[in-house]
């Protein structure tokens, strides 16, 4: 089942004397349950086409159709809080509240969602426990590993049941074992719980792991590879 | 709930800053609660030695008699107008008076007073008066007698015990003589009052300056005096057209423009004082947003609306506020109330100037909550004013240059 469509997508950058096309004329759909990779060099457009995925930036052109609804003619408070009920993100540098701990932390956008308390924490505990966290939920982020930080970010994106996650060189800051603990937890978690996970990196470890691979240059798709 | 969680935290992120910033409001809050402080426990005191102790919150004259304060201008008072005054639910009691001048004489001394005739038992039973008297007794309206204030006795070396001679103008320009034994000496914070002064019995007065039947006026004694100006618009409305009615305020009106313009140089202190705090949350704020900029960016993009960052911020400053304006009202409340138990008296030059303007050389501070309620509120409306242009930076957020940063 689609859950992403993408038609004759264009951001065009004109604070410059000359324009530069970041993304120039993209289509493309991504499927229900899919693990991607999109993959490029260098200013190759691959983060400005996660940020329109994620309703972060408007198109200059061309449509992002997410479950039928078109995030780019949505204003601002709509997409805010599409986003909070779509869409889970995890950063290059984890981005945890520092004053909360693993568990508010995880908590904190199901309480945006105004998720009752019990229902919350029974989530949050889950959501740790099954990313290797579970004997860490009081310790706050400044106490954590930062491998553990991106684990408590992935926790945190899942947790609000989202129809699908955006994961931004998620990890570029951590070391090798941190990293494959993490896509080990990343990829059991999208066959459990069946989400999208759309990743952008320049890691060949994540690569690996990945079932569908589209290249990005000169923002274009110039590959798109399902395994 | 969570929002104020956050926020609480948050301000102990950069612990120094936070205590520096909160200081500062500690600090101009203390200086400008003692100030009021001061401000209004002079102000109170000088409207209670002059006003409560003495002309009274209202006064009831014949018409025209405040303009020409002459034995010629004195009413017949009669039980209608008493009634009437009466019935007003914040009247209290009615203290007639007769108020002239007189010269006085004593062995080869002369001085000119003012004398005022009373009802001892209503007059002299006032804490204002009672507790004042230094020497001998009141006179009382069976034997008569003298009650003379201590520089006027000083000067004209009188003690309890002595008579003093009056040569004056009675009413319809009667000749005023006679002889008065002084009973007791009174000690008048006021020290124009002190130096001059002489009360008598009224009836005695009256007598005196062949006034019988007549006052110069009647001091209405309230039961809330805040009410003053109620109560004189309530009464001024169906007065007879030959009386007039004023509250002190244009009784003494230099009284008034006097408290009136010490009062705006206390407030441009105190618009300095909050100038300084409106600063320092200002600046506060505007470091404690543009160092997050990063972190509203990621909230915003996990669907924090922009509408919550800015209470979660606006809360964090109001906290910051909070913290100095509780830490100060505990700190200033023990030194108020100690100025006020031991008031500052100035003594040298100081003291002279006071009394030159005619008040008692000292600096009370007021104990009364409502005075100092309105500067911790000020305070408060300072820092959501300091934070309208931080939060606005919020408002103009954009996620995926907050992003970038």
């Amino acid at each position: 089942m689609k859950i992403i469509e993408i038609k004759d997508l264009y951001k065009i950058y004109t604070e410059s004397e000359i324009p530069v096309n970041a993304v120039n004329g993209i289509d493309l759909s991504f499927e229900q349950g899919e693990f991607t990779a999109i993959v490029g060099p260098s200013g190759s457009g691959k983060t400005t086409f996660l940020n329109m995925l994620g309703g972060l930036d408007k198109p200059t052109k061309g449509e992002v159709i997410v479950d039928g609804v078109n995030i780019g003619l949505l204003n601002s408070r709509q997409v805010i809080d599409f986003r909070l009920r779509n869409i889970g993100f995890v950063f290059q540098a984890y981005n945890l509240i520092p004053v909360l701990t693993a568990k508010e932390n995880v908590e904190f956008i199901m309480q945006l969602q105004n998720q009752n308390k019990n229902d919350r924490e029974a989530r949050a505990i889950e959501m740790l426990q099954a990313v290797g966290l579970g004997d860490r939920l009081n310790s706050r982020p400044s106490k954590l590993s930062g491998g553990q930080q991106q684990r408590v970010a992935v926790a945190r994106a899942l947790a609000s049941k989202p129809k699908f996650i955006l994961a931004d060189e998620p990890t570029a800051n951590i070391d090798s074992a941190s990293t494959n603990n993490l896509l080990e937890i990343m990829q059991e978690l999208n066959k459990k719980e069946n989400i999208t996970f759309i990743f952008s990196t320049h890691d060949q470890r994540v690569v690996n792991k990945a079932r569908r691979i589209i290249t990005i240059d000169d923002g274009k798709v110039k590959s798109d590879v399902k395994l | 709930m969570e929002i104020l969680k956050i926020a609480w935290r948050n301000i102990w992120r950069n612990r120094k800053r936070t205590l520096i910033t909160a200081g500062s409001v500690f600090f101009a809050l203390m200086l400008s609660l003692i100030m009021v402080g001061l401000q209004n426990g002079t102000y109170d005191h000088m409207i209670k030695t002059s006003v409560d102790d003495f002309y009274g919150y209202i006064q009831v004259h014949q018409k025209g008699y405040h303009d020409d304060p002459t034995l010629l201008n004195s009413m017949e008072f009669n039980d209608k107008i008493s009634d009437y005054l009466l019935s007003d639910e914040n009247v209290k009691e009615l203290h007639p008076k007769i108020e002239t001048f007189s010269l006085s004489a004593f062995g080869e001394k002369t001085k000119g007073i003012a004398v005022i005739g009373v009802n001892p038992e209503l007059e002299f039973t006032k804490a204002g008066l009672k507790n004042r008297l230094i020497e001998g007794n009141f006179p009382d309206s069976e034997t008569g007698g003298l009650l003379i204030t201590q520089k006027y006795a000083e000067f004209m070396g009188v003690v309890v015990g002595d008579s003093i001679a009056f040569i004056g103008q009675g009413y319809q320009g009667v000749s005023a003589v006679g002889l008065y034994k002084v009973t007791g000496i009174i000690k008048l914070p006021n020290p124009q009052l002190n130096s001059g002064l002489a009360y008598m019995e009224i009836k005695q007065a009256q007598e005196l300056f062949s006034m019988q039947g007549r006052l110069t006026s009647v001091v209405l004694r309230l039961n809330d005096n805040s009410e003053f100006k109620e109560t004189t618009e309530r009464l001024a409305a169906n007065l007879p057209a030959s009386y007039e009615i004023l509250d002190w305020e244009k009784e003494m009106p230099e009284l008034l423009q006097m408290i009136e313009s010490d009062s705006k140089s206390g407030q441009i202190m105190l618009m300095i004082l909050y100038i300084v705090i409106g600063f320092g949350i200002f600046g506060t704020a505007l470091m404690m947003t543009a160092e997050r900029i990063k972190e509203f960016g990621v909230m915003i993009s996990v669907g924090m609306q922009k509408s919550k960052i800015i209470i979660l911020v606006s809360c964090e400053m109001i906290f910051i506020a909070l913290v100095g304006i509780v830490a100060s009202v505990l700190a200033s409340f023990p030194i108020i109330y100690y100025l006020h138990i031991n008031p500052i008296v100035f003594t040298g030059e100081m003291a002279k100037t006071y009394e030159a303007y005619g008040f008692e050389a000292i600096m009370p501070v007021a104990w009364q909550l409502s005075y100092y309620l309105k500067e911790p509120l000020i305070v408060l409306i300072i820092t959501l004013i300091a934070i309208i242009y931080p939060l606005w930076g919020i408002k103009n957020i954009q996620v995926v240059k907050a992003l970038k940063k």
